[in-house]
């Protein structure tokens, strides 16, 4: 009883500072208030030939309409500038709104969009409720979104506390579906307890005509897991700039791989959590600072990596520490290797050109997307550069049955030549495409591509 | 239609008595020739085996025997069967082979090819007399004369039952096919066009012939395309005979390698202004390779090797160019001239022997772990920086290594921080590991797609 008496007081002020009309709302008041804190997002992302409708929950977090998307809402390799059309909907309300793409978080990845004018008067910021403080066992209750043909009708859940885990984020999990994911959920006294998270596969058995089939299954519109509210707040907001601002720190690892508790008590590490590093990128700060291959990172500025359940989960707490520092931040690193230790401070640097930021091209004539080359791609081909060498242009799209289709050239082939002519840099690697456009005589053209371990030399036959 | 089919007699009415005789005479001639292909057919028929193989597999993280059934053809009167090395590989234990009378005679592997799927068996020919067994001998027909259209049989034991011949015709005498990992990871038809037959071929046909009306082996039955109808594919008798000899001499064909993967020029004659009929296209050349040593590039085209002009335009045409490479002698010096923009090049390049990307197997069984060498093909596929390590083809469930979190797939480097060098290596850990009572744990390091994992197995 004595640590409710605070909650307690707390929600009387807060109701007294809104003037709410009793001490003991009903469940039912609080519902119809809290649903105007949840939002549906729909948008599509524009590619060359195709577009692809996107609907999300989202959560309103301040006066001025700005809702905040859970990362997933946007795979991270779409380029800004294929987001399109953005609408707001109201729960029970199928006329959406416009609304504008702000950008997105740099530590969490939450996408902030924001809503127009006119309906910010009938939205309510999460924010404005008192924080919950969960219990294993407590009863909570959530907002469930239906789908677009049924108005996106919001509904009752109610579930229990089963666990609450540091993955590395607080999240917690209900004794069974308890909101929609990016939808909200409330204690009894309505208090904001948390944001429902994507939900879980859960491992079934089918039997289908007598054949039995392993499966996970997931189911899109409800969720037993949520990030707690308590933490969640605290992360709420960092809107960026503008949605083209590059402000991530970069180490420039990568491969980073737990130890496990065996390997660790192996190499001598007792009970510390500990993370090996696969592969350092050429002219990363990793590597000006003096990180090898296979070194084994045991603690960051002094501090011991935590130790998580399930172990692997350090991963992810490491790269949250890159993410929080600032650019040009010193990073003070402790590292064993091969069995001796060593300590090491990186300078982080801004991350280098995304895949998402990268320039690209798409040449409708001849069928394909061009893209600039960029670290991603030195990682993911294996091909252990410079940084600032370039060794062509990347296919990034090939529009089916046109010419570069038929001549045979794959999205991610790696152009290194086009008609006999080495790649040097993007732009120059457009020139020669857009010539090959113009040149209304030229009927066919050569592309020399990497693909894995192997070159190919396509013939595009111009039609 | 009746009345088509049996026209009032024409003949009859302006015909002769010369017509007549010499209508008679050939039917004549042709029942003789009719009943010497039949007695030809019939001894083919004697000649052709069922082959009931046991081998070893390191598949599942242990040795496990398996068995398989195909089919073969004796081809000398010593006894030696040919047959496909997907029917009998280097890994059998024990091989039986059914004669036509239905006796069963063991026999051994004398010599195997997985590039152009052939394998040469020796009948144990002590038993055969010791038994008084007979069996007769098939003779090789000539592949480069078959004509499209022409009819040929499949003869074999198809799933195991007994001898069953099928009829087709040949659908195409120069089929390109390869198959880079075709034969359990081993690469396959590189060095040889195929015959194409619609005659129904069969799992369990594999390594019996394809045969003429006159009961000729012209082929070996190989595979079928799975999902289409009457896709069958034979190894050419010209391959067949020369790997089999070689088979027998040597138990192995020496290949020469250079590292290059030609494409087929194909209407882009005019694009590299090329004499009509002349140059191959280098598709790719293998890193570190000689051909990639002496500084040929991809995009190049291969004019001619030493002196000899290459015509390369269609796919059917690349393996033959293969197979010119790899007869030369392994260290051979060869020349090639290039063109490369303008200019013609000439490059010196010295061969390498040929090896396959599928590396020596064994099997842990302690650890319920069986790993295969990492072959420098196979380093250069997966674009290792060296070719040292072995890597998992299999783990055994709550055995040590599946433990530890081994997969396969996973290429172990090292062992207790010393690089692992070859397979050598690890069974050299694995014999004191085995032989110590209470063994200490061994850190492992291992590589998966670039990414550095450490295990740990330990009893």
């Amino acid at each position: 009883m004595t640590n409710r008496t605070p909650l307690f007081l707390l929600l009387v002020c807060v109701q007294a500072a809104f003037g709410w009309t009793g001490a003991a709302a009903s469940i039912g008041e609080l519902f119809a208030e809290r649903t105007r804190s949840v939002v549906v997002v729909e948008f599509f992302v524009e590619t060359e030939v195709d577009r692809n409708p996107i609907s999300v929950n989202g959560i309103v977090i301040n006066d001025e309409g700005v809702v905040q998307l859970p990362a997933s809402a946007v795979p991270s390799w779409v380029p800004i500038d294929q987001l399109r059309e953005f609408k707001v909907h109201r729960l029970g309300d199928s006329k959406g709104k416009d609304a504008t793409y702000l950008g997105s978080d740099r530590r969490h990845g939450w996408h902030y969009v924001q809503a127009d004018e006119s309906l910010w008067g009938d939205l309510k910021p999460v924010t404005d409720y008192p924080l919950a403080t969960l219990a294993t066992g407590q009863s909570l209750w959530g907002v469930g979104v239906a789908t677009k043909d049924l108005d996106f009708i919001p509904y009752f859940m109610r579930a229990e506390v089963s666990t609450i885990q540091k993955l590395p984020e607080t999240i917690g999990f209900a004794t069974s579906e308890i909101t929609s994911p990016g939808s909200v959920l409330f204690t009894d006294d309505g208090a904001f307890a948390g944001w429902g998270s994507g939900s879980l596969n859960m491992e079934r058995f089918l039997t289908i005509e007598g054949r039995s089939y392993q499966a996970f299954l997931r189911k899109p519109d409800q969720t037993t897991s949520f990030y707690v509210a308590s933490e969640l707040v605290e992360s709420i907001g960092n809107v960026p700039v503008s949605p083209e601002v590059n402000d991530m720190t970069w180490l420039g690892v990568v491969g980073l791989q737990t130890i496990d508790d065996e390997v660790a008590e192996l190499m001598g590490l007792d009970s510390q959590a500990a993370i090996s590093i696969s592969q350092i990128i050429k002219g990363s700060p990793a590597e000006k600072a003096g990180l090898q291959e296979r070194d084994v990172v045991l603690a960051v500025d002094g501090v011991p990596l935590p130790r998580y359940t399930p172990r692997r989960v350090v991963v992810a707490d490491f790269e949250q520490q890159i993410a929080d520092k600032e650019i040009g931040e010193e990073m003070r690193l402790a590292i064993s290797r091969g069995g001796e230790s060593i300590e090491l401070a990186v300078t982080l640097e801004q991350t280098p050109k995304l895949v998402r930021d990268a320039r690209k091209k798409y040449l409708e004539s001849i069928g394909l997307t061009v893209r600039e080359f960029v670290v991603y791609d030195n990682v993911a081909l294996k091909l252990d550069l410079e940084l600032d060498e370039v060794p062509g242009v990347i296919v990034n799209f090939v529009k089916p049955n046109s010419d570069a289709h038929t001549g045979g050239a794959l999205t991610g082939d790696l152009v290194k030549e086009i008609d006999g002519v080495p790649v040097e840099s993007f732009d120059q690697a457009l020139s020669l495409l857009e010539a090959l456009e113009r040149d209304a005589s030229k009927r066919e053209f050569v592309m020399l591509v990497a693909r894995g371990a192997e070159t190919s030399v396509l013939r595009i036959a111009l039609n | 239609m009746l009345i088509k089919l049996n026209p009032p007699s024409i003949m009859l009415k302006t015909g002769s008595m010369f017509a007549s005789f010499a209508a008679l005479a050939l039917l004549g001639m042709a029942f003789t020739a009719q009943a010497q292909t039949k007695a030809s057919f019939d001894r083919l028929l004697e000649a052709v085996v069922r082959i009931d193989v046991r081998e070893t597999s390191f598949a599942g993280g242990t040795t496990r025997l398996v068995s398989g059934v195909g089919s073969g053809v004796i081809l000398s009167k010593d006894g030696l069967v040919l047959t496909n090395a997907h029917v009998v590989s280097p890994r059998a234990v024990d091989i039986w082979v059914t004669l036509a009378n239905l006796e069963r005679v063991r026999a051994e592997l004398l010599g195997w090819d997985h590039w152009t799927d052939l394998a040469l068996l020796q009948l144990d020919m002590g038993g055969v007399k010791e038994r008084r067994l007979a069996f007769s001998v098939a003779r090789f027909g000539n592949s480069d004369s078959l004509k499209p259209g022409q009819t040929v049989f499949a003869v074999g034991t198809p799933h195991g039952l007994s001898r069953t011949v099928t009829k087709g015709i040949i659908s195409n005498k120069e089929r390109y096919y390869h198959d880079p990992s075709g034969i359990r990871g081993y690469e396959t038809g590189f060095f040889n066009t195929w015959l194409q037959t619609d005659a129904a071929i069969n799992p369990g046909n594999s390594g019996g012939p394809l045969v003429n009306e006159a009961g000729r082996v012209v082929g070996i039955n190989t595979r079928t395309y799975l999902g289409a109808d009457n896709l069958g594919f034979a190894i050419p008798e010209k391959t067949a005979r020369r790997v089999m000899q070689s088979l027998a001499e040597r138990g192995e064909v020496e290949r020469s390698y250079i590292g290059l993967s030609p494409g087929f020029l194909q209407d882009l004659e005019s694009f590299y202004s090329l004499d009509v009929n002349q140059g191959m296209l280098i598709n790719s050349v293998d890193p570190g390779s000689p051909a990639a040593l002496a500084g040929i590039r991809a995009s190049d085209i291969a004019l001619s090797i030493d002196g000899r002009k290459l015509d390369g335009r269609f796919p059917e045409q690349i393996p033959p160019i293969r197979n010119l490479i790899a007869s030369y002698p392994v260290g051979t010096t060869l020349t090639i001239e290039v063109k490369r923009g303008q200019q013609v090049i000439p490059f010196s390049v010295e061969t390498e022997r040929l090896e396959s990307r599928v590396g020596d197997e064994w099997a842990f069984e302690k650890w319920g772990l069986t790993v295969r060498e990492v072959s420098r093909s196979f380093a250069r596929e997966l674009q290792l920086s060296s070719e040292d390590g072995v890597v998992v083809i299999g783990t055994q469930s709550a055995f040590p290594a599946e433990k530890a979190g081994l997969r396969r797939g996973d290429v172990i480097s090292k062992v207790n921080e010393a690089a692992l060098v070859g397979l050598d290596d690890l069974k050299a850990i694995y014999e004191s590991y085995d032989a110590a009572s209470e063994p200490d744990p061994l850190l492992m390091e291992t590589l998966r797609n670039r990414t550095v994992s450490f295990k740990v197995i330990k009893p």
